[in-house]
């Protein structure tokens, strides 16, 4: 069993509502962030087009972060949750170098941290709490066959400004717009 | 001591705010890490972080467009989490009431580590006046906590002594609450804010005041086949649930053009074609527009709906004029250059606006009468100078292709909760009966011009307007001296232009005096600072959202420190004036927050609005209100628990809204508000009244729309103000979007979201690279009213020659240099107006240079503005 994200990227304006419902949820301080959104152009005034992304831990089939962890902190859990127990972690950091996605973070304390699909919620019956704040209804959370057939199977996992998909096999399933797989991006810094 | 430098890092925020907190309640969850709790292995059972705790609908009150759903878990007395609508689930037709980022950052306001505690004076400050007030210290003294007994009596006793010697007009204030309007009275501030030219008589051509609300409802947005957002950002201007309709519309097949300097969040979104229209020059791009309309109507025929500029507008042409026109000349005389020899073509509009002639035929196009099209607008155009025509050009737009009174066509505005779903309301917030008060002086003076009066020690005015949106007559009025100010709910130093003037006007006065919750612009120019309670301090309330919603918040804390409610220190004002409270204030918070419950209303199966809420004797008593019990639909425990109602709409559930179809269908029968009861194209009554203001530049103008050279904008630019020449000293032209960090003002302070949203100045690539300005660069912004600082955002979304600040920031000058750190927008715009006086603030000039001193470290590493008294 796999579960994942589902990000619509039609339905995105980049509006970061999601990552500070992340933080919130996850009391994150300044410096420290689990889920982020950007915003990117491709092309130049005036015939450009753009489009948002919004990212975290894509709860990958084979987590580079798991692999890297020296200590076991890091373990996937058998929904296919991939969690960093941070009372485990020595501060290590290999996680924060080995995931090609930079999801997992250092927090000022020396060990890291990382989204845990909001596994608390999601056991008392809840939705991670970036997908019940989209005011967009943009992002999605579930079993990962479920989410094919609810959203169909041209979902991609690789888009231009994403690693490669092979490495780690992330389960973030995304509705693409087709400028998203032009390399010659910029990122709207606004 | 003064503001910290040292004090609180952004690190300490957690514990900042644990600390503020513990005075009301522990504060104990805060800063605790969830997700530390799932343990390894499955054996372990997990502890839910929330356990224990309350979900607790708390308010979202800004100015920010929306007044969307936001619930905060309350455990031993602190937020420990928020989260939004969920109240039922979520479908297109019923959508939840989502908010958006900065409503989500919430608790760090209420709860924030730089909240005013205690009420606080100035220490270089005393009563009396004169050189006691030492005022040229305002903004850099430091300030020392007073209980609330000495705050009130020195107070008092300045009101006492300015009242007694000046009388009401001693003193200003932009928006006076009621205990103002009792003690004492004050000279007002107009200004056109929001709705820039939309506030002059919008009635008169015909439209809503201020242009609000006929448009179509959001259901209907799905049969258009091509959406205009002009000037239109939903995402960053009307945050809630609008782009959710917007995103409906474009699933459903709609195409959307963008009209904006910026390739905005919205039109990004959904992939709209752009068209990048200079700043304060869209007379000139929609007059060559109407040209091309009608150059292909002769040409090809089907563009130009004229049975419907003929049955439903009065000035469009020479045989459709009102007849009460003084001037003989129409607009379609002018578009074609018959009074001038200049054809408005687009080859005449290209160097003016920027928009290459095809594009402006090929939108042309797509105003022609036989497509779907909704023109739907927000007012950033409108707040440009010169701008007072655009009203009546863009309804003459509109009528031109006939889009309005059908389904799939429309002509109106988009702005804040109704943006995208307009209508009469399905449901709607009650209000408690208060005192009437009246403030004794009727004056209002344009907000810009007012701080040179003050500085003058009073002078001649026309008063023109002492309420927003509402313009009368001038009376010549002659004013002494204003030697005190009051700040109660606004923010007007950080949001009014002129804002280096209007600090040297509070210099210059006896005493200010300012409600706050944090060192903003307006407690930081002030010498006596009450600290006052956000929302969640409060007993509850009932606010309208959108037409299908209205939001009922409950109390979250205990107010924080010693801050009190706004009737809380209204009272104690009034009392130490030795005046009845009961004049302002007869009844309780609770009783208010009652009577906004009972006063919830509903449309009913026959039509009619009934009441919302069963009040029963039992909740009565609960509450320990007076009232009587009444049938509702809902009970009120439930409205409470529930966060409010939501009318739960499907597409064909008959309250479908079509704009302007009452009159379309019956144009006789339900004339529109003006004289001819048409859309007055020509309006007279609206010029004339103008015109009587005699403003600088107003000859320029006709009762009809025609381009005009403002007072400042792109001409002004250039060296000899002549479009196409040599550039001047300021060759950028300069404008202030709403940004997503804050709403106007409020939500600056939050780390979170100064972490989320950096504050920059938007920069166009080829301007950046001509500047050698790049990405993250500090930026030194000039104007010829002042200076600020921001770091770049190098953007090839923004039009060249078009320079972005970001609306908002809380000025940071500093007192060596004169230099605004924060790049507050309104530090940059000076006091020059014109046509009625319409704020300019999205056409004004200024130059870009990167800056040689100290770069500016990201804001959210600044140090929070805390009070070490």
């Amino acid at each position: 069993m796999s579960i994942g994200f589902y990000f619509d990227m039609s339905r995105c304006t980049g509006c970061r509502a999601c990552q500070i419902a992340c933080k919130d949820k996850n009391r994150l301080e300044v410096g420290t962030i689990y889920r982020n959104a950007h915003t990117f152009s491709v092309g130049s005034f005036p015939e450009v087009k753009c489009y948002s992304y919004s990212a975290s831990c894509n709860h990958c089939e084979s987590p580079a972060c798991m692999a890297a962890c020296p200590t076991g902190a890091i373990d996937k859990r058998e929904d296919g949750a991939v969690i960093l127990d941070r009372e485990v972690c020595k501060g290590d950091g290999a996680c924060v170098e080995a995931c090609p996605y930079g999801v997992p973070k250092l927090w000022e304390d020396g060990k890291a941290g990382k989204c845990d699909s909001c596994y608390l919620i999601r056991e008392a019956g809840g939705t991670p709490a970036c997908v019940a704040a989209c005011p967009n209804r943009a992002l999605d959370f579930g079993e990962v066959e479920e989410l094919k057939k609810k959203y169909g199977d041209a979902l991609v996992s690789d888009i231009a400004v994403l690693p490669s998909s092979d490495k780690t096999k992330p389960n973030v399933y995304i509705n693409a717009k087709e400028t998203a797989t032009e390399t010659g991006f910029t990122e709207v810094d606004w | 001591m003064g503001i910290t430098d040292t004090g609180i890092s952004r690190r300490k925020f957690m514990q900042g705010s644990m600390a503020v907190a513990a005075g009301a309640a522990a504060l104990s969850a805060f800063g605790c890490a969830p997700n530390a709790e799932v343990k390894k292995t499955d054996k372990t059972e997990a502890v839910n972080p929330e356990e224990g705790g309350t979900w607790v609908n708390a308010a979202c009150w800004h100015n920010c467009g929306g007044r969307c759903v936001n619930k905060v878990m309350v455990k031993d007395g602190a937020v420990v989490r928020q989260k939004t609508d969920d109240s039922h689930e979520d479908s297109p037709d019923y959508p939840q009431q989502r908010g958006c980022v900065r409503g989500k950052a919430q608790q760090q306001q209420c709860f924030g580590a730089d909240r005013i505690m205690h009420p606080l004076k100035r220490k270089g400050w005393q009563p009396g006046g004169g050189s006691n007030s030492n005022g040229e210290n305002r903004g850099k003294d430091e300030w020392e906590v007073i209980s609330w007994d000495e705050a009130i009596d020195l107070a008092c006793q300045e009101i006492k002594r300015i009242s007694d010697e000046y009388g009401p007009t001693g003193f200003y204030c932009k928006s006076p609450d009621p205990s103002i309007n009792v003690m004492c009275g004050c000279v007002r501030g107009w200004d056109t804010t929001s709705h820039g030219t939309y506030t002059l008589g919008a009635e008169m051509i015909g439209l809503p005041s201020c242009g609000l609300g006929n448009a179509n409802d959001r259901f209907d947005m799905k049969n258009a086949e091509y959406i205009i957002m002009y000037a239109s950002n939903p995402t960053w201007s009307a945050a809630g649930t609008p782009t959710y309709y917007y995103i409906q519309a474009h699933e459903a097949g709609a195409k959307f053009i963008c009209v904006d300097p910026l390739y905005n969040a919205s039109a990004q979104m959904l992939d709209a074609d752009w068209l990048p229209v200079r700043n304060g020059t869209d007379m000139a791009f929609l007059l060559a527009t109407a040209y091309e309309m009608l150059r292909l109507d002769e040409a090809e025929g089907d563009i130009v709906d004229w049975d419907f500029l003929h049955t439903y507008t009065v000035g469009f042409d020479a045989e459709s004029m009102p007849s009460d026109a003084k001037v003989n000349e129409n607009l379609k005389d002018y578009i074609l250059g018959t009074y001038d020899g200049t054809p408005k073509t687009p080859e005449w509009a290209y160097p003016i606006c920027g928009i290459e002639p095809e594009k402006i035929t090929a939108f042309a196009r797509i105003m022609g009468k036989n497509n779907k099209t909704m023109l739907l607008h927000n007012y950033g155009m409108a707040r440009c100078n010169g701008a007072e025509m655009i009203p009546q050009m863009i309804v003459a737009l509109g009528a031109m292709g006939g889009h309005m009174g059908k389904s799939g066509h429309a002509t109106g505005s988009a702005y804040h909760a109704n943006c995208g779903n307009a209508g009469p309301v399905l449901v709607k917030a009650g209000s408690a009966t208060m005192p009437k008060t009246k403030n004794p002086c009727s004056t209002g003076v344009r907000q810009p011009q007012l701080y040179e009066l003050i500085k003058n020690g009073g002078g001649d005015v026309l008063d023109v307007s002492n309420a927003y949106g509402s313009f009368h007559e001038g009376i010549p009025t002659t004013l002494g001296p204003i030697k005190g100010i009051f700040h109660s709910t606004d923010a007007t130093l950080q949001t009014s232009l002129n804002q280096k003037e209007g600090i040297e006007a509070h210099r210059a006065v006896d005493f200010v005096l300012t409600r706050a919750q944090f060192m903003t612009t307006n407690a930081r120019y002030s010498d006596i600072i009450l600290p006052v309670t956000t929302e969640w301090e409060r007993v509850g309330g009932v606010t309208s959202s959108n037409r299908e919603f209205v939001y009922c918040y409950s109390q979250v804390t205990e107010p924080i420190g010693e801050a009190k409610t706004d009737q809380e220190i209204g009272t104690l004002l009034l009392q130490g004036m030795g005046m009845d409270p009961a004049l302002a204030y007869d009844k309780s918070e609770t009783q208010q927050f009652f009577e906004q419950i009972a006063g919830c209303q509903v449309l009913g199966d026959d039509g009619e609005m009934k009441p919302l809420v069963t009040i029963t004797a039992d909740d009565i008593q609960k509450m320990g209100v007076e009232g009587e019990a009444q049938e509702g639909v809902i009970s009120m425990d439930e409205f409470i628990t529930n966060g409010g109602y939501q009318y739960e709409r499907t597409s064909d559930d008959g309250h479908g809204f079509i704009g302007w179809k009452s009159f379309v269908d019956d144009p006789a029968g339900k004339p529109l508000k003006s004289n001819s009861g048409k859309i007055e194209i020509y309006c007279q009554q609206r010029y004339d009244l103008m015109a009587s203001y005699g403003y600088p530049g107003v000859e320029q103008y006709k009762p009809y729309p025609t381009y005009v050279t403002p007072c400042v904008g792109y001409e002004s630019t250039f060296k000899d103000g002549k479009i196409g020449g040599e550039k001047g000293d300021y060759p950028f032209i300069m404008y202030n979007p709403h940004y997503l960090r804050r709403s106007h003002t409020v939500f600056d302070n939050c780390p979170w979201l100064r972490e989320t949203w950096a504050n920059p100045v938007f920069v166009s690539r080829e301007d950046a690279k001509a500047k050698g300005i790049s990405d993250g660069d500090t930026v030194l912004i000039s104007t010829p009213a002042g200076k600020g600082l921001r770091r770049a955002a190098v953007l090839d979304i923004l039009l060249p020659g078009v320079v972005g600040v970001p609306h908002g920031a809380w000025v940071d000058v500093d007192e060596k240099t004169g230099i605004d750190r924060a790049g507050s927008d309104n530090y940059l715009i000076g006091a020059e107006y014109g046509g009625f006086g319409v704020s300019g603030y999205n056409n004004q000039i200024c130059n870009i240079e990167k800056y040689t001193g100290d770069a500016l470290e990201p804001d959210c590493e600044w140090p929070q503005r805390i009070v070490n008294a």
